[in-house]
């Protein structure tokens, strides 16, 4: 945890933005196993690996990545079982390079005790890359929210739909160009609509029912004389 | 029907199913939900059921869908935590600390250790408050009123300790990048160790009416099982992981915050049913007491806040006199701090499991990327596996052991 096992490190003397990628050496050291057995048995599909904060992240091919999902969970020094999470990436505004889209895998071996961040970046359009429901049923779910807030289609998922956002949604509200709170809205206040009424609907009521004549009490009349009337 | 189905892609309704007599009966297709009181929220089920067994389970999701995360862009960091409350708003202090943690790992800050112990103590508050709430309802939705009541009572007490603390019972919002929003008050003490000291013997009382009660066992004993490898493929985490017989806790496997200096034990049971988990979370209630005495024991004294003046805001009294101070305090509410580029995860042990915040950084001042793990959006999905092949009322038991919040589902 860095609260505690990293002190020297103090964001107080730092400025923000200067401190990149940095290596870790417990980090790396744990998950350079992991990276060598990838790198030995896909070759040029793992794209780059980084450390950064005590968490190591590969970068792979997207085109394989549920055949690497499955290595990961299969083999049998990795064991990489729970998927903890799955979410699509706009890198529109970040200032990284490469594809707009990325799809971001959180994997944890539980026999092993090891994390691992798995990322593949989507260059085609619509974006879209494999499916790994088949790997972990739980990525299900997953896809179809990044789907249907990061517009990625997954190849092979059984049941493609949107998932959070309602029936007949257009677009995808988690992409970066997708235009929030920009919905005109009309002021219909001011002198033209003239001055808002601020009787009730009753008294509305009666005084639409009311005949020329009976005009109520006056305004300006004794108010002590009106209140001995009620 | 048949239209209401079409839309969640489920046109299964009155599939015929003939039993061998020449007669032949009909499936039918029940809407359960989002308005039913024991769907915990706005969850919607369409159930095909044969007779009063399940066939097909579709949960339709997504009612409470307000975009929260997207939200979360366009706030700075110290705002964005308000919003995180509001996610799974049983377990509030929890997933404040699973936010700001990954912040706080990007920024490479020191939490002072009254702060870290303050927060262990709360977030097992947060525990104890949301299983209550949990035993409560579960407890209601197999009919029993009486366990409902007192848990009720109690839960009372562990928000009256959130308001002293934070001045909100259930939004708190308290703990902040570097620490916690502001000390703790001075009877802080004293008062959850009144608590924490008779809850143990509550904790009994819940058990003397549940624990062997026959009509309770009959309804959940054997209902509703997973076994250890497909709740890891459904990517259950939590207490229902760990009534499958997975002793897996963050707050042991990968702590954070400190919990490697605290003695606890991860309770577990094998047979991942209904019975197992709620056997769990009893008694995993028993021991975030513990943890939560521990802590009080050894509270230490000092400073809430990490000592980083371009994050945290400087005390209000050193505004009048110290130039520096004005200004960082300035920056800080105008512009907010910025973050480092990069990314970072860190996962906690929440109430309802595995729950952490993938922040993403463009090294300005808002979060470019706040994605939740959401436990309760697992469980839904697991729950969709779990009732097929049920009787109708076990479908009940099951959605209440699952444990979701559907705001957190939904976000």
């Amino acid at each position: 945890m860095p609260e505690s096992e990293n002190p020297e490190k103090r964001a107080a003397d730092t400025e923000a933005g200067d401190a990149g990628p940095e290596t870790d050496p417990p980090a790396a050291a744990m998950s350079k196993a992991t990276v060598d057995l990838l790198r030995s048995r896909f070759g040029d599909a793992v794209l780059d690996v980084t450390h950064f904060r005590d968490e190591t992240t590969v970068e792979v091919e997207s085109g394989r990545v549920a055949e690497i999902c499955r290595f990961l969970r299969d083999h049998s020094d990795l064991r990489y079982n729970f998927l903890a999470d799955l979410c699509g990436l706009d890198r529109l505004t970040l200032d990284v390079g490469g594809p707009r889209f990325a799809v971001v895998y959180h994997l944890q071996s539980i026999p092993f005790n090891r994390r691992l961040r798995l990322r593949a970046c989507v260059d085609s359009e619509p974006p879209a890359l494999d499916s790994v429901v088949s790997v972990w049923s739980v990525a299900n779910w997953h896809e179809r929210e990044a789907f249907d807030l990061v517009g990625i289609r997954f190849n092979g998922h059984p049941n493609l739909e949107r998932i959070l956002t309602p029936e007949g949604f257009e677009g995808h509200p988690h992409r970066k160009d997708f235009a929030v709170g920009d919905e005109p809205v009309q002021f219909t206040g001011g002198q033209e609509y003239g001055r808002h009424d601020h009787r009730t609907t009753i008294e509305r009521d009666v005084d639409a029912h009311r005949r020329p004549d009976d005009s109520g009490p006056d305004p300006g009349s004794d108010p002590s004389k009106e209140s001995t009337d009620g | 029907m048949a239209e209401i189905l079409d839309d969640i892609g489920a046109p299964w309704s009155g599939t015929k199913i003939e039993d061998g007599s020449g007669l032949h009966t009909q499936t039918m297709t029940l809407n359960m939900g989002p308005q039913h009181p024991s769907t915990h929220g706005v969850l919607r089920l369409v159930l095909e059921l044969n007779g009063e067994t399940v066939l097909k389970a579709v949960a339709d999701i997504g009612y409470l869908h307000t975009g929260m995360e997207k939200t979360m862009e366009e706030k700075t960091y110290t705002q964005a935590i308000t919003i995180t409350d509001r996610m799974d708003y049983l377990a509030p202090l929890s997933n404040n600390l699973a936010y700001v943690l990954p912040v706080e790992k990007l920024l490479g800050l020191e939490i002072p250790p009254r702060a870290q112990c303050a927060r262990v103590i709360l977030a097992e508050l947060t525990r104890i408050n949301s299983h209550l709430v949990w035993l409560a309802t579960h407890a209601l939705d197999l009919g029993a009123m009486t366990v409902f009541l007192y848990c009720f009572r109690e839960r009372e007490q562990v928000l009256r300790l959130f308001e002293r603390v934070s001045g909100v019972r259930m939004m708190t919002s308290y703990f902040r990048v570097g620490g916690l929003a502001r000390p703790l008050y001075p009877e802080f003490e004293e008062e959850v160790r009144a608590f924490i000291d008779a809850f143990p013997d509550r904790v009994d009382e819940y058990e003397t009416l549940l624990t062997e009660n026959p009509i309770f066992k009959k309804r959940t004993v054997g209902v509703g099982p997973f076994t250890a490898d497909e709740a890891i493929d459904l990517g259950l985490s939590g207490p229902n992981l760990r009534a499958c017989g997975v002793a897996h806790d963050l707050r042991k496997a990968q702590p954070y915050s400190g919990y490697e200096r605290f003695d606890f034990d991860v309770p577990t049971r094998e047979g991942g049913d209904v019975y197992d988990r709620y056997r769990v979370r009893m008694a995993e209630m028993r021991e975030s007491a513990k943890i939560v005495r521990q802590g009080l024991d050894r509270l230490p004294d000092g400073p809430v806040l990490a000592d980083a003046p371009k994050v945290v805001p400087p005390p209000k009294e050193r505004l009048h006199d110290d130039m520096e101070a004005l200004i960082h305090h300035f920056l800080i509410f105008t512009h907010g701090f910025d973050v480092p580029k990069g990314e970072a995860y860190v996962p906690i042990e929440g109430p309802r499991g595995e729950v952490g915040f993938y922040i993403v950084s463009d090294g300005g001042p808002k979060p470019y990327k706040a994605k939740l793990r959401p436990p309760s959006f697992v469980n839904v999905q697991a729950l969709e596996k779990a009732i097929v092949g049920k009787m109708m009322a076990d479908v009940v038991a099951i959605i209440a052991s699952m444990d979701f919040i559907l705001g957190e589902v939904d976000r």
